[in-house]
């Protein structure tokens, strides 16, 4: 009140006032930092685009993302794109005589390997964020994995490369990434959580460290992490998943539609399809009036199918339950199947590295136990996106 | 939780916490605990909303589904280190190595670990993984069983 007097009193003298320009919405903070993370893009010139994030490190399910909210201009109101996103299993199963079957979640708490700055070079855009409440566990603890102090995550904000191309006109794109290194054991997985200037996110997982050892040195086997991902678009209830589908019919006419999950479901990936998620809020819709949406994208090689009823599908679509969080269980989650149209919705994703074990992986060298496994697999990735979908008024980042 | 536990003795798995959902999209501050009735190989999982103090949902857990505990840790570690047959077949070396945990859950029902809590151990060296006889220990039994490895 005290602010808008003087303002007032000009207005009634007649006296000319600067335009006040719109201040940006303060960005939603579910969390403090460091566990908050702010990033408007581009880094620099006049800002649009922004995230605010936060993130939680734990055992077990790695580097989680506890809320994500984006804001598509700088005068626009924020939307919150995800209630959570986490790694709900790493499912390993080795061939050929199929076994052993590791689920890396459900059947450890494996810790997460502490970063340095080889890990986050602050020259490549760099900074570690370590989380100040957790309480160091000890290495000496025998048997048990250990979790030393250090920070648990590193935060990129770089060049993506670029975000669209015409003839002689470009735009480089920018994000903001945060990923962590999973310790199970021999093995490390990096969870790494992206999210764009343009509003995408995507997620990804690396398998990458020391092939299993007694007797599986050369064996090959799948890394099948599923994510569970708690997609409330403008907040919750009010969300409903369609199945994106192309069907190309012969005559060379194809079509594409996407009818909406009325209940909780299983779904397979058809690669003649395109399968797709669309996930839609009843109320959120761009500046046009169209209804936007966030398409879910599969970022895969192949398709990973065993006997265990949880990689019978690789969407599920189930309701919100708080205590619904185990990869493992979810062909109990949809049974009896509730309803999921215009409802709080969790879509879960399995994701498949084929791992045909290299030469270059390791050698037999000398040790003190006579002969040990030395070398390492390097990084293999597999992902999904989530792309915006009518969100935007207009091409971002356009001049 | 009690008809899980039955009031026997039980081992604190986990508590994670995690961020639960109020009717005008608040976050509810809640924890997610996890016990373990070794006896009946069997697990509880409940939610719990912190500032009500209530539980809202439980979720029984089969033994698989449950993780290593600290103690499965320890009995394995001990179990192994103790074992006349591992140390003559490791040798000296083994006091350099540290010791990694795996799970071992067969499928195949004349397997000695069929429906049993086991693991088998990985054992790291500076130079690598030592390629040793196959270490598995039979957490249920208190065995230790060595088996032979290919290179």
């Amino acid at each position: 009140m005290r602010a808008g007097l003087p303002l007032l009193v000009a207005l009634l003298a007649g006296v000319a006032v600067p335009v006040l320009e719109a201040q940006p919405p303060p960005p939603p903070q579910d969390c403090s930092a460091p566990f908050f993370v702010f990033q408007e893009f581009p880094t620099s010139g006049a800002k649009q685009t922004a995230w605010a994030v936060c993130w939680q490190a734990r055992r077990k399910n790695g580097l989680i993302i506890m809320s994500a909210h984006f804001r598509r201009s700088a005068g626009a109101p924020w939307v919150r794109v995800l209630w959570e996103g986490r790694i709900a299993e790493f499912f390993v199963p080795y061939h050929p005589a199929g076994s052993p079957r590791f689920r890396d979640v459900a059947w450890y708490n494996w810790p997460l390997v502490p970063l340095h700055a080889g890990d986050c070079p602050p020259a490549l855009g760099g900074t570690l964020l370590s989380d100040p409440f957790r309480v160091p566990e000890p290495v000496s603890l025998p048997g048990i994995p250990a979790w030393p102090a250090g920070p648990e995550v590193c935060k990129i904000v770089h060049d993506r490369g670029l975000a669209w191309k015409d003839d002689t006109k470009i735009k480089r794109g920018e994000e903001l990434v945060l990923w962590s290194a999973y310790d199970a054991a021999n093995y490390n997985y990096l969870i790494e959580w992206t999210f764009r200037d343009d509003g995408a996110i995507t997620g990804r997982i690396a398998a990458t460290g020391v092939n299993l050892g007694s007797g599986f040195y050369e064996t090959a086997h799948l890394h099948s992490p599923l994510w569970r991902l708690d997609i409330d678009l403008d907040g919750f209830p009010r969300d409903s998943v369609h199945e994106g589908i192309h069907k190309e019919l012969p005559g060379n006419v194809s079509d594409d539609f996407a009818p909406v999950i009325a209940a909780e479901k299983g779904l397979a990936w058809d690669p003649l399809a395109f399968t797709t998620l669309h996930i839609h809020d009843a109320n959120l819709k761009n500046g046009k009036g169209e209804a936007s949406a966030y398409h879910f994208m599969p970022l895969r090689y192949g398709t990973s199918r065993h006997d265990e009823l949880f990689t019978k599908s690789d969407f599920w679509v189930t309701r919100y339950s708080g205590i619904e969080t185990v990869g493992e269980d979810l062909p109990k989650y949809v049974a009896p199947a509730q309803p999921v149209a215009d409802a709080d919705v969790v879509v879960w994703y399995t994701g498949s590295m084929h791992h045909l074990v290299r030469r270059e992986d390791g050698e037999f060298v000398s040790c003190a136990l006579g002969t040990c496994w030395s070398g390492e697999a390097h990084t293999m990735w597999v992902g999904f996106m989530l792309k915006p979908h009518n969100l935007f008024d207009r091409t971002p980042f356009f001049p | 939780m009690r008809e899980v536990l039955g009031g026997q003795p039980h081992r604190l798995v986990a508590i994670d916490f995690v961020a639960d959902k109020g009717p005008s999209s608040e976050v509810v501050r809640s924890a997610e605990v996890f016990l373990y009735r070794p006896d009946r190989d069997v697990g509880v999982r409940a939610l719990v909303h912190l500032q009500e103090a209530a539980v809202v949902a439980v979720a029984p857990v089969s033994g698989t589904q449950v993780p290593l505990t600290q103690e499965d840790y320890q009995l394995a570690h001990e179990l192994a280190l103790g074992s006349p047959e591992v140390q003559s077949r490791l040798g000296p070396g083994l006091r350099e190595a540290v010791i990694e945990v795996l799970r071992e859950l067969p499928n195949d029902a004349e397997d000695p670990c069929f429906r049993h809590r086991c693991v088998f151990l990985l054992f790291r060296l500076p130079e690598g993984y030592a390629v040793v006889p196959r270490v598995v220990v039979d957490l249920t039994e208190r065995a230790v069983r060595v088996q032979g490895v290919k290179p």
